[in-house]
C-alpha cells in the first residue's frame, strides 16, 4: 500500500563549476510522529522518513538521520559544490514502513 | 484556604527568599544536569537563525551557519530539541570536505525551548550553540 509521495529537489545559486549552491529537497510525506491519535482515538503508528542519503555523481556526500521533530512536509536544504561539467544529484529516502523513494535533479552548467 | 496560606507565606520576606533560593537551586541543577556537555562547548563558528517567537510548533524554520576552524572540515551535525519526546531531531554525516556549511530545515517543537546544534569537525573538535524560542501551541498533540 505504498502511496506516491511527491518530492521536489531544486537548486539555488550560481550553477558554475566550483561554486557553492544550495540544494533544497522536500517531500510531502505525512511524517506521522506516533504521538497523534485518529478520530476514533486510536494511535496513528509512527511513519517518518528516517534516513536520507544524498549522492552527487554516484558519490555519497551526505547521510541524514531524521527524527520525529522533522516537519511534514520534510524540508532539508544543504550546500554542495558544483563539480566540473555538472552532473546528477540524487536524494534517496526510506520511511518506517519500508517505502523508499528517489528524487533526481540534473546539474546543467 | 490553601491559596491564602501560600500567599501569607510568600508575603513573609524570609520565607519568600528561601523558597526562591530553593526553586533557583532546583532549576539550575536541572539545567546543568541536562546541558553541561553541550553548554561547556564553545559556540565559535556555529551561528543559528531561529525565530524568537513562533506561532505554532508545527513548523519552525532553523538555519545553522557553521564555519570550521582553520584546517578542519565539518564532519557531522546534530540538531537537538531537549524538550521534545525524541530530542534528536536531525543528524547529518558529511562525506565532502566542506569548511563552511549552511543548513536550512523546519522543525516540530513540543514546547518552548532552546534548539541546540552540535558540530563535529575532522580534527575531533566539537562546537555547539543554542537559540531559544517561545511557541504558543505544541506540535505533538492534536488540536483541542
Amino acid at each position: 500500500m505504498s502511496k506516491n509521495i511527491p518530492t521536489r529537489l531544486a537548486f539555488a545559486g550560481p550553477l558554475k563549476e566550483g561554486a557553492t549552491i544550495e540544494a533544497r529537497w522536500s517531500a510531502a510525506h505525512p511524517m506521522d510522529s506516533g504521538f497523534r491519535v485518529d478520530d476514533s482515538g486510536n494511535k496513528i503508528a509512527r511513519n517518518i522518513i528516517h534516513t536520507v542519503k544524498v549522492l552527487l555523481n554516484d558519490r555519497l556526500i551526505l547521510e541524514a538521520d531524521l527524527g520525529t521533530a522533522m516537519t511534514s512536509p520534510v524540508y532539508l536544504a544543504f550546500p554542495l559544490q558544483v563539480p566540473a561539467g555538472g552532473g546528477v544529484l540524487r536524494v534517496l529516502w526510506q520511511d518506517d514502513r519500508g517505502q523508499v523513494g528517489e528524487t533526481v535533479q540534473r546539474l546543467i552548467l | 484556604m490553601n491559596t491564602s496560606s501560600t500567599q501569607l507565606h510568600l508575603q513573609d520576606p524570609k520565607r519568600r527568599h528561601s523558597l526562591l533560593m530553593a526553586a533557583g537551586a532546583w532549576l539550575s541543577s536541572q539545567a546543568t544536569a541536562k546541558d553541561t556537555p553541550l553548554s561547556a562547548l564553545s559556540a565559535e563558528g556555529v551561528e543559528l537563525v531561529f525565530p524568537r517567537l513562533a506561532d505554532t510548533g508545527n513548523a519552525v524554520p532553523l538555519q545553522a551557519n557553521i564555519r570550521a576552524p582553520q584546517g578542519a572540515n565539518l564532519k557531522s551535525l546534530r540538531v537537538i530539541l531537549p524538550e521534545n519526546p525524541n530530542p534528536l531531531a536531525l543528524q547529518l554525516k558529511l562525506h565532502g570536505d566542506m569548511q563552511s556549511y549552511q543548513l536550512n530545515t523546519r522543525l516540530r517543537l513540543y514546547a518552548s525551548q532552546s534548539v541546540w546544534v552540535v558540530a563535529t569537525f575532522s580534527n575531533g573538535l566539537e562546537r555547539a550553540n543554542s537559540a531559544p524560542t517561545v511557541i504558543t501551541s505544541t506540535a505533538c498533540l492534536d488540536d483541542s
